[in-house]
Order: C-alpha cells, then structure tokens, then sequence
C-alpha cells in the first residue's frame, strides 16, 4: 500500500534499481534502432500514399519494435532484417484499416506526392518492368535495390530461406534484363 | 563478364531512378516526432501498472473475489489518461487505446455531433460505419486524430455528393456540396491537425469543385474516400 501512497507514476527507492536497468536498456535500445529510422521511414515512403503517411507508418512500427525490443536480435544485421519485416506487417496493417488507400497502394510507383507520376522514360520503362514482377518478387527487389538490403535479408523480411532468395532475387533479374531489353548476364 | 557487370549496373540504375522515393525529402522534425513512438511504450505500461495497484487496493479491502472484475474493468478502459504535449508535432489531447473493450464506445462519443452531412446520407449508418472502421484499428490513437477521422469521412460525403450532382448537372446541388467542402477545410480538428498545407489543398478541392473540375474531385475521391459506404450519395 506504500506504493499507492507515493503517488501515481513513483516508484519506491526498493524498486529504482530494476527501473534504472530499464532505463539503460531502453537508452540502449533507442541508439540501436537510430540508423534505422531514416531506412524505415523511406520503406513506407516507397510504398504509402500520401507518402506523408509513411510517418504514420513508422511511428506504429517503432512502437511495435518498442514493444518487442526484449525480443530484438543482438545482431544489427539481423536487426534490420527483422525491423523491416515488422514494418512490412505494418504495412499490410495500414493498407487493410486505411482500406481508403488500398486503391493507391498498388499506384504506388505512378504517382508522386499528390499527383502525376513523374517518371523519365527510363523509370518509366523500369516501372513496366517491375509491374511484371509477381507481388513477392517485386518485393524482394526492391527491397535489395531501393532499400539496401542484402538478398539474405530481403528474403528473411519475406518469409524466404537465403538460398532461395537468391535463385528468385536471379530469376527476377533476368526478367527485368528481358523486360528493359538489357542483354541477359549469366548470375548467381 | 565484364559486359555483365555494366548491364548489372544499368539494370540497377534503371530500377533506383523507379525508386519513388527519390521525390520525398526526409522531413526531421517529423522523423523525430515519430521516433517518440517509443513514449506509446511508457504510456501501456502506466495504463498496465493501474491494474496492479487496483488488485493491491482490491485485496487490502478484502476484496478478493472481486479482484479480478474491478482489474477487468480497469484493464480494459481505452482512455489512458495520458495526454500529449503540445507542440508542432501534436497536441494535447488524450491517447485513447485500442486495447480497451470500450474502445469503440469512446469512439462513438467523440462523434461531432454538429457534422453537416448530405441530405440523402444515413446519419445514424455514417456514425456507426465510421465508429466500426476507426475502432478496427490497432495501438494508441489521440482524440484529436479520431475527430480528424470523423471529420473527414463527413468531407468524403459530401465530395461524393459533389460528384453525383455533377453527372447529372444538378448546378445547384453541386453548387451547395462545394460550399461545404469548401466550408470542411475550415472544421476545427482538420484546422488543428494541418502541419501546414492540409487545409490549403482542401481549398483547392473545394475551388475546383466550384468551377467544375471533376477531374480534381475525382482524384480526391478516388485518394482519400471509399471507406465508410453509407458516405456514398449515388
């Protein structure tokens, strides 16, 4: 009852030390997932509009990441895989209760901030390409070439083994190559 | 394989200038507002740590069997008590939670009431739809964000009745739907919440809307409405 009689949001001396570990943790944490802020927000930016939503987006995914931190991976790398593949359920999050949106999620890479696309001729072909991309591949190449992940890591955000992330991260290349009329390399 | 490595290299450089973030500038005041999601965190475990102390309350008082009822109805409630900060970035209202069982009850209540609506819209079916949509969603919402919310599922009917007027070039109908979304820029939640040119592309709708520019309002509709059905004036 002591407790009570401190007053909501105190805590008692016993109780500090547990609440200074917390504290440093916390601290810890935050300085962990810095370098990911701007990576995550453009995530979203690449894939909401208006892309002001992508705040939104990163917001709820922080607070998730927060929620989860006990969880976290202790390496960066794995980190960053994992973070991405919470944003990625944000995401999805996001498209269902803003079922508004959906109409402009799949517009996505035509449409600028808050209105007309503009995409040189090159994007634009790069655009068409990428539309004939299956949903999960699409994905995964983005994911490696406009997000910066490994193919390793793109594949760990969708749900897929490193060995088969490379034969479909190769395999969409290749229909990309024929897509943009690039010559065919032999890769991977 | 030379060769290879320079179409490689095209191939990546076609896909980055597709990159539809390279028109978006990374705003930092605001990407440090988001990064204090984390205070949400803090705000969950105050709301938790109640529930507690209730059951501390309850057992002292000899309350045992009752305990875990008083500790429900604590645990569920949606409004946390905690309130923002005002500030560029937000404001000071509270955060409701969508953990709470009263979560949609709270929704309905901040329902303005004033909301001007078209004529042929089911007031009492936009409240509900809007209530069931804005109550679906997860996490930590401000009151002042399910204002905006009803707000502008109200400016989506009447951009909606705008539409319907003009396919049937009913001048006068349309004239009155552009009045209003004109008059909806100015609602009070939606004036709160603009960081700075919301309400001006607001106007912009309501303007094109006044001089006929479909193509506008469609793209509103088509961008920003779509969710609550009874909103839709055929």
């Amino acid at each position: 009852m002591r407790r009570n009689s401190l007053g909501p949001g105190r805590v008692s001396t016993a109780e500090s030390a547990p609440a200074l570990t917390v504290a440093v943790d916390r601290v810890a944490f935050g300085i962990r997932l810095e370098p990911l802020m701007e990576p995550l927000l453009k995530y979203f930016a690449r894939r909401v509009l208006p892309r002001d939503d992508a705040y939104d987006c990163l917001s709820e995914t922080l607070t998730v990441l927060w929620t989860k931190r006990r969880a976290a991976p202790a390496d960066d790398t794995e980190l960053r895989a994992w973070s991405f593949g919470i944003a990625k359920n944000v995401l999805r999050n996001h498209e269902r209760a803003a079922r508004r949106r959906t109409l402009l999620a799949e517009k996505t890479r035509e449409s600028a901030e808050n209105g007309t696309a503009v995409y040189d001729d090159g994007a634009s072909r790069a655009v068409t390409a990428l539309a004939s991309l299956t949903p999960r591949d699409r994905e995964l190449v983005t994911l490696i070439v406009w997000d910066g992940l490994g193919v390793a890591e793109a594949g760990a955000v969708l749900g897929l083994s490193a060995p088969t992330a490379r034969t479909r991260y190769s395999r969409a290349r290749a229909v990309l190559r024929r897509a943009l009329d690039l010559p065919v390399s032999q890769e991977g | 394989m030379r060769a290879s490595v320079a179409h490689d290299d095209e191939l990546d450089a076609l896909l980055r200038r597709a990159d539809p973030s390279r028109s978006f500038t990374t705003d930092h005041r605001r990407l440090t507002a988001a990064a204090a999601a984390g205070s949400a965190t803090r705000v969950r475990r105050r709301a938790r740590s109640r529930v507690w102390v209730a059951l501390a309350v309850a057992a002292a008082l000899g309350l045992g069997a009752t305990a875990p009822a008083v500790a429900d109805h604590i645990l569920v409630l949606s409004r946390t008590g905690q309130f923002g900060t005002a500030g560029t970035e937000g404001d000071s209202s509270e955060w409701l939670t969508s953990e709470g069982s009263d979560f949609a009850e709270v929704i309905d209540a901040t329902y303005p009431e004033w909301l001007p609506l078209p004529p042929a819209v089911d007031a009492n079916a936009f409240r509900r739809e809007t209530v069931e949509l804005l109550s679906a969603g997860s996490g930590y919402e401000q009151v002042s964000g399910v204002e905006v919310s009803f707000e502008h599922q109200a400016r989506c009917a009447w951009v909606y009745e705008w539409l319907a007027a003009d396919t049937v070039a009913d001048t006068p109908r349309a004239a009155a739907a552009a009045a209003m979304l004109q008059e909806s820029a100015h609602w009070p939640a939606t004036v709160a919440s603009d960081g700075g040119g919301f309400v001006d592309r607001l106007l912009d709708v309501a303007n094109a809307a006044a001089t006929g520019d479909r193509t506008v309002v469609e793209y509103q509709e088509k961008s920003e409405c779509g969710a609550i059905p009874s909103a839709r004036v055929e």
